[in-house]
């Protein structure tokens, strides 16, 4: 009987840091984002902290992106 | 029409059919979450959910090499082992769907093969350290990998942003969520709808109407992928309750976390070697994000239950494959009997499902799936007999009594009047003698039902 323990490590390592870094990453730009909404007075549209966030999401998005070429064959 | 002919259409047409319960088995694995926490509307979801099915097995363009991945000896598997093997994952997948209970449907299939092989072709003819390495091993590991991943996930997200599903962060989470709900649903299309096309293609070789080498051919994807589809649309909903709803009260942050979670195990088995089933890894993430926000809203008994499910589908689809095998290997005769028996278990199973039915309506209304063998329908969905809040010792009581009544097709009178729920027949009621219909909470053990009361906040500190 031949286990691969290695590529089960491997798959298990891969998993918790992939989501915990996916979802950190968009809490974090949501977390932001909302917290300027809440803020704004009206005065400042934009600020370091919304585009600081926008850019966590997008960062997220990006991994998504890459998921989406790993499930399709026919990009790699 | 040779009986060669008849065997294969016959298996092509089973094939399919498992391929339709594989999709609303498998429906909620994608989709559960989504529509417990309101990402998605029920409809729209299991449409998204069977447009990316279809999608992925179109995309998918590897065949499976071989049918089980040498937890048989494919040498040695028939047309009709495979029939038989088929029938079995087919009945175990309906009646692990009438009680709501997530399980893998792969698994099924390689108990019913595993069954029907061993009566055919003897134990030789099952690779039993494969099953260990391939099948029983995953299987602890896949919730434990995803359950620990949800969790920590979870419990991060709710550390550093505690108010994560309150105002507009909940949509941003529910936007989230619905990505990489969408991405699960792309996935598994891409691996389990390839899956009964290599069965049919492999059929197809076998008997001489295609070459061997060659991939299956395009009514076959269209057939394969449509079945899949159409099977994935019609929604599992029982299933669909017990992922959303039975496990753990999800808030968006969690079914974000949950989906994530599921998605990236999916692809990091699908690419590093290792593979874990779809099923298990999602319900791994479902009761790891519970655990992550609070250990006291995940509803252990149920999920105890789903272990046990999903430990005892192997052996029941290979007892279901092996009697399916033994008549089915006498003859063209046996064959039909089989056949009849399939469509027979699955009307019965049906039938019983639409006296507590779980529909795109009232999915979220509950978080139990009932099952109701009485002979009269119930119109509402039963509720678990034991009221949220009652003191522990009480429903312990409750429920121990409820064991007591053995749950037969038959309506059997009670024995004691707590263990069963008297219903009228309606208008009439004076006229005929009143039925009895036996409520049952899904799994085998109906006294666990003290641990499905839904923790209410005065409880929550008192639970494990």
């Amino acid at each position: 009987m031949t286990i691969n323990w290695g590529a089960l490590a491997l798959v298990a390592v891969a998993t918790v840091v992939a989501a915990v870094s996916i979802v950190g990453l968009f809490s974090l730009g949501v977390a932001a984002v909302t917290a300027h909404q809440r803020s704004r007075g009206g005065a400042s549209v934009w600020s370091l902290t919304l585009v600081a966030g926008y850019a966590c999401i997008s960062a997220a998005g990006l991994i998504a992106v890459y998921g989406l070429y790993l499930i399709i064959p026919q990009f790699h | 029409m040779t009986s060669t002919f008849f065997i294969v259409a016959v298996v092509i047409v089973t094939a399919l059919f498992f391929d339709f319960t594989n999709g609303f088995h498998d429906s909620a694995n994608a989709m559960g979450t989504s529509v417990a926490t309101g990402a998605l509307r029920p409809r729209t979801a299991v449409l998204i959910a069977a447009i990316l099915n279809v999608a992925g097995a179109f995309l998918s363009t590897e065949v499976a090499k071989t049918i089980s991945g040498g937890i048989v000896n494919d040498a040695l598997v028939t047309p009709t082992m495979i029939f038989a093997g088929l029938v079995a994952a087919i009945l175990w997948n309906l009646a692990t769907w009438l009680f709501g209970l997530p399980s893998s449907s792969s698994h099924a299939l390689f108990g019913g093969l595993i069954g029907a092989v061993l009566i055919g072709a003897g134990a030789s003819g099952v690779n039993f350290s494969v099953v260990v390495s391939k099948i029983l091993l995953p299987a602890v590991m896949a919730p434990v990998i995803a359950g620990l991943a949800a969790g920590l996930a979870t419990f991060l997200v709710y550390r550093w942003f505690s108010n994560a599903d309150e105002g507009p962060a909940a949509g941003w989470f529910r936007r989230g969520q619905s990505v990489s709900a969408s991405m699960v649903a792309l996935a598994h299309g891409t691996s389990d709808g390839q899956k009964t096309m290599g069965v049919i293609t492999l059929v197809l070789i076998t008997a001489g109407y295609q070459d061997a080498g060659t991939g299956p051919q395009t009514w076959v994807i269209a057939t394969a992928g449509l079945a899949i589809g159409l099977g994935t649309y019609s929604g599992g909903w029982r299933i669909m309750r017990t992922m959303g709803k039975g496990l753990v009260d999800l808030r968006s942050p969690q079914g974000f976390a949950a989906e994530t979670t599921s998605a990236a195990a999916i692809l990091a088995s699908a690419h590093m070697g290792f593979g874990l089933s779809t099923t298990q890894v999602c319900s791994g993430s479902v009761i790891g994000t519970g655990a992550g926000r609070k250990l006291a809203t995940v509803r252990w008994g149920k999920a105890r239950r789903m272990v046990y499910g999903w430990l005892l589908t192997l052996p029941a689809a290979a007892l279901f494959g092996a009697i399916a095998a033994a008549v089915a290997l006498t003859g063209p005769v046996g064959i039909l009997i089989v056949l009849v028996a399939l469509l027979a278990g699955s009307g019965a199973i049906y039938t019983i499902s639409r006296r507590t039915p779980v529909t795109h309506v009232n999915v979220n209304d509950s978080p139990d799936v009932t099952v109701s063998f009485g002979r009269t329908s119930t119109s509402s969905m039963q509720e678990s007999p034991v009221a949220a809040g009652v003191a522990t010792h009480q429903t312990i009581t409750l429920s121990g009594t409820a064991a007591a009544t053995t749950p037969v097709v038959t309506a059997t009178p009670p024995t004691t009047g707590a263990s069963a729920v008297i219903t009228s027949t309606g208008p009439a009621a004076g006229a005929t003698a009143p039925t009895v219909v036996t409520p049952l909470i899904i799994g085998p053990r109906a006294r666990e039902a003290a641990d499905d009361t839904i923790p209410g906040p005065a409880a929550s500190g008192g639970l494990q």
